[in-house]
């Protein structure tokens, strides 16, 4: 007689089995560089880098890097990449503050437009550059690079259009919640980017679109033969990638308040460096949220650091860059 | 297979040992050290009143933070290098953050304000209106901000000095203007752009306007792409304007790109010093260390000042005056503001850009009392790159004198 009762497992096997997945997982460098850096900081700060408020001021300046990284991770994993969030996301900050100003001189429409309107139809501008690029790439089968590159200087020169250089101000009330607000004594961007990883994450693990991602990134003829829609998921990645970018601008609008056309200036370099931190393969077909998450943190931590050291900002490059070059070394020794 | 067990152990191993380290020396917060006392011998020009200044009762120097944009070129290697410089003799602390990316910058102002040891913060910002957040955080927190250059727009800001930047594109075009006049020439100019996006630069363009526009000889503006602020930039956008346009007689570079802008005319074979004929009018908005050989040679006809000196200077003596020697500083200017058009809508230090020439540049009317033009101080071997050499500059004029202990005996 088969015996089909299993003993469950006593908390020293369950222990060990979590740190035996632990430090095989993908995520243990990314985590021990995060304390490590947490821990120097700590020591060269008396204890104040981790403080609950350094910490929470780490998430919220992480956030609008967080929400455009998620978009460049899904171009990523199809091998793809894209360029354009940067400008996009400038773009966005700036016609959305033309749009909403209470200052006329300054308002492109004529009157201001409420920011429950306003914030939804930048989101829409923000997908259809997104598709537009998705377009090119999936369907005329241009390559991501250039495509993204070349919508990036397009947004770009409509941003220097719209704002013609000048940063706008005097933004309706209601625009502030989400950039400064607070809800149960958490701020508003943390709420936002931590409830879009949540989102992501389950989308990429339990459900065939998320699996699709992966499939077209790993090899896309497999991924047509087993069934994937290929060209289809290429565009959506872009045009989610456009509404993220566009989510991105939106909330550094609503945390400054004001438009600039150097609101987030960096930000694809940013999110491609986060993206890469996190183990996210350029290609493709190999990355998880969890981990662009830690990337973004990483990245976050390291800006922290620099201005709680106050090192000569000449070597603020060289640091960074050691940094990341450590991290994604060490975690491609770990894989081979 | 081997060597991954040993990464993996060797990073446990330091992280726990990082732990251990932090517990030792974190927890409470140690006494900050004490300032050096008496005052280094030698270190910087004599007498320097200032010293003791920035030294609490208690002995322990207090804390000052520069915030901004790096050190990208000669203007922002001047304020930080006279900021600390300055700091140091009053005996305080002298800390740096800088970023060209300006969400970087209101990184650094939100992780000084949540801190909280600063006791202020020098600005300049590469973008105002990003910054800004961060700006009312520092002074919120009971940092106050003292902000030169590009203006923050809160009402929350403890201090102001900046160049009224209309007036320079207004000297620079004003040149040319009664250049034209004088020679009965028409003006065609070609204008090379700044970083498009800088507020200070879009002010430049608009005093340039219309100063060559008020006059009855002009006749066309020819824009450049936005070079940038960088010399080398203006290279091939000159050759081509100039040689699509065989017109244009002046150009005004509304930053330092004399080196770029020769280089495109001498290509053209349009390179002429002052007195030839045939020289092209040349004036920039502002002017740098790289601009001496131009302007030396008889290129550069001159340009509006704006010097980072005068401006950080006056930051740091207000900023020690008000929150070390619990002095009251000026709201708003001093000097007369007629040549401002529009009049400022913000209280503040306002200064106005003044032209001058190669022959006038260290006249001291114009340098705050200086020997020579900041731009021109590297090449004096008595003070070159050392910054503990230059002098405190005469500010009272602005209402902000030299901050020292017998002003609050």
């Amino acid at each position: 007689m088969v015996d089909n009762t299993t003993e469950s497992p006593s908390p020293r096997n369950r222990i060990r089995r979590f740190l035996r997945w632990f430090l095989r997982s993908e995520y243990f460098v990314l985590v021990i560089v995060l304390l490590a850096i947490g821990i120097a900081m700590s020591a060269i700060t008396e204890g104040f880098a981790f403080s609950f408020a350094n910490i929470e001021n780490i998430f919220v300046q992480s956030s609008v890097r967080g929400i455009a990284a998620i978009g460049q991770f899904l171009c990523i994993l199809t091998a793809g990449i894209d360029l354009s969030v940067g400008g996009t996301a400038i773009f966005i900050g700036n016609i959305g503050g033309t749009f909403m100003t209470e200052d006329m001189t300054k308002n492109i429409l004529g009157y201001s437009l409420s920011p429950y309107l306003g914030v939804p139809l930048l989101l829409i501008i923000g997908s259809g550059i997104g598709a537009f690029s998705g377009f090119a790439v999936s369907r005329i089968r241009m390559p991501a690079l250039i495509v993204t590159l070349a919508i990036w200087q397009i947004v770009t020169t409509f941003t220097f259009k719209v704002s013609r250089g000048f940063q706008v101000l005097h933004m309706p009330e209601a625009l502030a919640f989400a950039g400064q607000g607070e809800l149960a004594g958490v701020p508003m961007p943390i709420i936002i980017f931590i409830a879009i990883v949540v989102i992501f994450y389950f989308l990429m693990h339990y459900t065939t679109y998320g699996r699709s991602l992966y499939a077209i990134g790993g090899n896309p003829t497999s991924a047509w033969l087993s069934g994937v829609k290929v060209k289809l998921v290429q565009f959506s990645a872009y045009l989610i990638s456009g509404l993220l970018a566009a989510a991105s601008g939106a909330l550094q609008l609503s945390r400054i308040m004001a438009t600039s056309p150097q609101m987030v200036k960096g930000l694809e370099l940013d999110t491609i460096a986060a993206v890469t931190i996190g183990g996210v393969s350029l290609a493709g077909g190999r990355g998880t949220i969890i981990g662009v998450f830690l990337g973004v943190l990483i990245i976050g931590a390291l800006n922290n650091s620099l201005n709680l050291m106050a090192l000569d900002p000449t070597y603020n490059f060289a640091i960074k860059g050691v940094i990341i070059f450590l991290a994604v070394a060490v975690d491609s020794f770990r894989r081979r | 297979m081997q060597a991954k067990r040993l990464i993996v152990r060797v990073m446990v191993v330091a992280l726990v040992a990082g732990g251990l380290f932090a517990g030792c020396t974190g927890g409470a917060t140690p006494t900050p050290a004490p300032a050096p006392s008496p005052e280094p011998e030698g270190k910087w020009p004599q007498p320097n009143p200032m010293w003791g200044t920035a030294i609490k009762p208690d002995g322990t120097p207090f804390e000052f933070w520069n915030v901004d944009i790096g050190p990208c070129n000669g203007w922002m290697v001047t304020a930080e290098g006279m900021f600390t410089s300055l700091v140091e003799r009053a005996g305080g602390t002298a800390k740096w953050v800088g970023d060209l990316e300006p969400t970087v910058e209101l990184g650094s102002l939100e992780d000084i304000a949540i801190r909280g040891r600063a006791d202020a913060v020098v600005l300049m910002p590469m973008s105002s209106a990003v910054t800004n957040p961060g700006v009312e955080k520092c002074e919120e927190a009971g940092i106050p901000v003292y902000n030169y250059n590009w203006i923050v727009p809160t009402d929350k800001l403890t201090f102001l000095v900046h160049y009224d930047e209309r007036t320079m594109g207004d000297v620079s075009a004003q040149y040319i203007v009664d250049w034209a006049e004088q020679n009965n020439e028409d003006i065609y100019c070609y204008v090379i752009w700044g970083m498009m996006e800088a507020t200070g630069s879009q002010e430049r363009w608009e005093g340039i306007v219309r100063t060559l526009e008020s006059s009855p000889n002009f006749k066309e503006i020819i824009e450049s792409p936005d070079c940038g602020y960088v010399p080398s930039n203006a290279t091939e956008p000159v050759r081509d304007a100039l040689g699509a346009n065989p017109q244009i007689n002046s150009i005004i570079g509304m930053g330092c790109y004399a080196n770029g802008t020769i280089e495109g005319l001498r290509v053209l074979d349009k390179l002429y010093p002052l007195g030839d004929p045939r020289h092209i009018v040349y004036t920039q908005a502002d002017g740098g260390p790289g601009d001496l050989e131009a302007w030396e040679d008889g290129y550069l006809d001159g340009v509006g000042t704006h010097g980072p000196w005068e401006l950080v200077d006056m930051s740091v003596k207000a900023m020690i005056n008000e929150v070390c020697l619990g002095l009251d500083m000026p709201d708003e200017s001093m000097m007369d503001l007629s040549k401002c058009q529009p009049a400022p809508d913000r209280d503040g230090i306002i200064l106005t850009s003044q032209w001058i020439t190669y022959e006038t540049m260290n006249n001291p009317e114009y340098t705050f009392g200086a020997p020579r033009m900041w731009f021109n101080m590297f090449i004096d071997p008595e003070y070159g790159e050392d910054f503990d050499k230059w002098p405190i500059l005469d500010t009272d004029d602005y209402g902000i004198p030299t901050p020292s202990l017998d002003l609050v005996k």
